[in-house]
């Protein structure tokens, strides 16, 4: 929904709520829950002044035994999502890659990985190569979160995050992060 | 009297003097001579030099080419045979019922077979060959050779879409003489100079009719110019007909043909020739009056065509085509009979050569620059590593990520849009804009640009350059903030009316759009349904530095002020910045720059400078995975839900809609899963609108999006997030099979614990998230 917001020169007679809603502000105790790192609000010289505070009266939801009876409203598994195996054009792409990768051509490595993101921008094996290559261009920090968008397309796939930790591992490894390095063999080992 | 004697005296002395000096003239005619033969040597020596250096060097500033990305085409590939239709039109593919030469298409309801031409990419060579494509609905089934045998991965060469050009705006396209057509270059001898290949430079028979002529006349009007003096003319002098230059080209020719072979100096005038102007851009070379008037390689017109390219020779303007087809076919058909006549062609080839049709395209179906907005946006990336001189001189190659198909249907829909909301509205819209980006959510590729309602019009870009307010659209920034602070999507929040007491003395008060206030509200419907109080409140409780961070770190990247009108909206950015600051939110909290460029090569396809794949993670997938939920809720039930009246509810979609202050600006950005847009609706003198962004710029995102092949937003739920059942009315802990739970995600440790009594007394609450759908997604 839109917004509508207007200035006004003089402060409307709110006065006794005022007090209330600097502290309810300030404090966000009434209508906020608890926040764990609670922010200075950045123009101490604000005054908030409450207007019209309604009680809700709200009933408690009934329960129906055996039958679904809610429908999610966003949907969690959409099921019209039709079977994605990798294609051809990108098993050759990746294959292609490989080659070039082998034969120690990072650049034309990536632009070929490139090629199949664009076909496939969801296959982790494109995140996964692609990391491996900025990682042998010595590109630490772009290799670890090509990484770590490779983990965020394979979440509950225990395996390949297993994979992908461990590529996170040994790319700080490599980039003297020893601490990050150790942090993200930990995760690897949790799969 | 006195003033005559003094006259005659004067006239005596002159008289002395002349005889004085003639005998000195006499003494000095053989040093005169000498003097002038000498500088007559250097002169010409200098000319030499000049002639040589400018034919042996780089003998044109040629344009920096702008390319659209090839279209890769495989097995699986969704594309509908319409959409393959626009891409090979914008080819200039020739539709036949049999194709037998490269630049042919055939089509039938489900299949395509397709003659390639073939491309020198930088990474590898595509062949010419002809491709068998079968289709099932929108989808690519089968890719073949003509030999039946499957094939993987193929691309089509990509579409030239425009050009940098130098200041004077001359475009060129560069062939090789043996890239010429035999017909053309006859045709152009027999029109222009029948001794071509005998003469040595100049034409005596020639100069001495054209004296001829220009005595009759009294003054200057013909040339007597062969194709070398044309030449010379053209690339070394300037265009008055004066008898200096003329005198002057004479001794250029003979120097020119003295040094270089016929082959050489016809290919350097097929190259150099005026042939068209296109508003600023000069046509220049038969390579690009080609594609201008026929929007086809040379290699592939047809005889007649290259007759009337040849007659253009004489006056491109008088004998425009477009303009004037009559005298283009006059000429055309002149052409043709000097080939019959000298007996290159036969009599039937001639006859039905004269019979045919110009078939000059429209200029409307050109793509060289049909979309300066995008090409806007490619120059000012490329201005960041090239000179201008580079750009327009050394004949780079620039490939693009623009997507012809994408940008030819969120054109199609925004003018629609725009169109029917001046009919529904009146006079109140008179004049209303819009512009559109479309980029790939996963890579951060720019797809498509609009900058204004004459979609090719190369004026004010409001793609980029527009900065209005973005109402509305800032809203995910402040409930990131709030649920990187401990807040989750059942938090209540308050949104009861309140004024604000700045120090300036000035009293802010916000307003619902609907002028009521929703008293206790749970976060996630406050964002979905887009409540002004309750995210003033919010935003104030976070801060306003809190918020900027996280505009910051969602994308953009200039100084904001922390003004509360902040947190409605008051900020104006481009459509650009909205563009990157969704993308963060659709590529789970990784930002990555908008890349309208992929490559740039030199004239020769080596690589200069390669724009890859970069991303940083700046919000947390955790955060970010709650944040989608709710913009996957606007796009339900919220203030987007009118999606779905066109688009399957089978695509997810996330979006947020804005409209700011006084209704000046209608906006929606949002996502599939394979397609981001962003759309403004406005007026260019700020006046209100008579719409929102839900009824304006919504209407228009809808509209490209259902005519896109569109993959669902998977909001794949990160490690560390559980699903909840939670009543919607209390923002409390429920169960399944209690009414009016829904399953709503949480960071582990954050959720909810307090339960309903429908819970308490009943059984399970959480639920794992379904990964089963995710994991056919690869199987």
């Amino acid at each position: 929904m839109p917004n509508s917001f207007s200035f006004y020169t003089t402060a409307k007679p709110f006065q006794r709520w005022s007090v209330v809603g600097l502290i309810c502000v300030i404090s966000a105790c009434s209508t906020t829950p608890q926040i764990t790192q609670m922010p200075t609000p950045s123009s101490p010289t604000i005054v908030i002044t409450e207007k019209s505070p309604e009680p809700v009266v709200r009933p408690d939801p009934v329960y129906i035994p055996s039958e679904p009876v809610n429908k999610a409203i966003v949907p969690q598994s959409p099921t019209s999502i039709t079977q994605e195996q990798q294609s051809d054009a990108v098993i050759a792409l990746l294959d292609a890659a490989e080659q070039s990768q082998q034969q120690g051509d990072y650049q034309s490595a990536q632009n070929t990985l490139q090629r199949a993101q664009r076909i496939a921008p969801r296959d982790p094996e494109v995140y996964y190569k692609l990391a491996e290559s900025h990682r042998d261009l010595e590109d630490y920090k772009l290799a670890e979160h090509v990484a770590l968008k490779g983990v965020s397309i394979v979440q509950g796939q225990q395996q390949q995050l297993r994979r992908f930790w461990l590529l996170i591992a040994q790319i700080n490894m490599l980039a003297g992060n020893d601490e990050a390095a150790k942090k993200a063999q930990q995760t690897a080992d949790r799969y | 009297m006195a003033t005559k004697k003094v006259t005659k005296t004067s006239r005596k002395a002159k008289k002395t003097t002349e005889a004085k000096s003639s005998n000195k003239t006499l003494g000095l005619l053989p040093k005169l001579i000498f003097i002038f033969l000498f500088l007559s040597v250097l002169g010409l020596a200098y000319l030499d030099f000049h002639i040589r250096a400018q034919f042996e060097g780089k003998r044109w500033a040629v344009p920096a080419k702008v390319y659209a990305r090839p279209l890769e085409l495989y097995s699986g590939l969704d594309l509908s045979i319409d959409d393959l239709k626009i891409e090979l039109r914008g080819l200039g593919y020739k539709f036949v019922n049999k194709a037998i030469s490269p630049g042919q298409v055939e089509l039938s309801r489900t299949r395509a077979i397709i003659h390639t031409r073939g491309f020198q990419f930088s990474d590898g060579s595509e062949p010419t060959q002809k491709l068998m494509l079968s289709f099932s609905g929108s989808k690519i089934t089968k890719l073949e050779n003509y030999h039946g045998q499957a094939i993987a991965l193929t691309r089509l060469e990509p579409i030239l879409v425009g050009g940098i050009y130098p200041l004077n705006n001359e475009d060129r396209d560069l062939i090789r003489l043996e890239e010429a057509p035999d017909e053309l270059k006859q045709a152009l001898i027999a029109i222009e100079d029948k001794s071509f290949y005998r003469h040595p430079g100049i034409s005596i028979r020639g100069i001495s009719r054209a004296m001829l002529a220009n005595i009759k006349a009294g003054r200057f009007i013909q040339g007597g110019s062969t194709l070398t003096q044309q030449l010379i003319k053209n690339f070394y002098l300037t265009a008055d007909r004066t008898l200096a230059r003329k005198l002057l080209e004479i001794p250029m020719a003979l120097l020119l043909e003295l040094h270089y072979s016929k082959e050489e100096i016809l290919e350097a005038y097929l190259n150099e020739v005026y042939l068209g102007q296109e508003g600023s851009r000069a046509i220049h070379g038969f390579g690009l009056a080609a594609q201008y008037y026929f929007a086809r390689p040379i290699s592939e017109l047809t005889l007649p065509q290259l007759a009337m390219l040849a007659g253009l020779v004489k006056g491109p303007s008088y004998l425009n085509p477009r303009q004037h087809p009559e005298r283009a076919l006059a000429r055309r058909n002149l052409v043709l009979s000097e080939l019959y006549k000298q007996e290159v062609i036969d009599k039937p080839t001639y006859l039905e050569a004269s019979q045919s049709k110009l078939a000059v395209v429209k200029q409307a179906s050109l793509l060289k620059g049909a979309y300066p907005a995008y090409l806007d946006l490619v120059k000012r990336q490329l201005r960041e590593d090239y000179d201008e001189k580079d750009l327009n001189s050394e004949g780079l190659r620039v490939f693009t990520n623009l997507n012809p198909i994408s940008q030819s249907k969120a054109e199609k829909a925004l003018v629609k849009t725009i169109e029917s909301l001046e009919k529904h509205y009146g006079e109140k819209v008179g004049g209303l804009q819009g512009s559109m980006i479309v980029t790939e959510p996963q890579t951060g590729e720019v797809l498509a640009v609009i900058g204004g309602r004459e979609t090719r019009y190369q004026g004010f870009n409001r793609a980029l350059d527009t900065e209005r307010p973005i109402g509305s659209l800032v809203k995910p920034a402040v409930y990131l903030t709030a649920l990187e602070n401990g807040y989750h999507l059942a938090s209540p929040l308050d949104d009861s009316p309140f004024e604000l007491l700045m120090e300036s003395g000035l009293a802010w008060q916000p307003e619902n759009f609907d002028h009521q206030s929703h008293g206790n509200v749970q976060l996630h419907y406050a964002l979905s349904r887009s409540y002004n109080l309750s995210t003033a409140r919010l935003g104030m409780v976070l801060g306003l530095t809190n918020v900027i961070d996280t505009l910051q770190r969602l994308g953009v990247n200039k100084h904001i002020d922390p003004y509360p009108s902040l947190l409605l909206g008051a900020q104006g950015l481009s459509p650009l910045e909205i563009a990157t600051m969704y993308q963060t939110i659709a590529s789970n909290g990784f930002q990555m720059p908008l890349r309208a460029i992929r490559l740039v090569t030199d004239s020769s396809g080596q690589a200069l400078s390669r724009y890859p794949f970069q991303l940083e993670q700046t919000i947390d997938g955790k955060t970010i995975h709650l944040l989608q939920y709710i913009l996957q809720e606007t796009a339900r039930v919220g203030t987007a839900r009118s999606i779905y009246y066109s688009i399957p509810d089978s695509i997810n979609i996330a979006g947020k809609t804005g409209t700011s202050d006084q209704q000046r600006d209608s906006w929606f950005a949002g996502f599939a899963g394979n397609r981001l847009a962003v759309t403004w609706l406005g007026l260019d003198d700020n006046q209100s609108l008579p719409f929102t962004g839900s009824s304006g710029a919504l209407r228009a995102w809808t509209e490209y999006m259902s005519k896109e092949v569109l993959t669902p937003f998977i909001a794949a739920a990160p490690e560390g997030i559980d699903y909840l059942w939670i009543d919607q009315q209390t923002g409390l802990v429920s169960a399944e099979n209690c009414i009016g739970a829904q399953p709503m995600p949480f960071i582990i440790g954050q959720a909810p614990t307090e339960k309903t009594d429908c819970a308490r007394n009943n059984v399970q609450e959480f639920i794992k998230p379904s990964l089963d759908w995710f994991n056919r997604w690869f199987r």
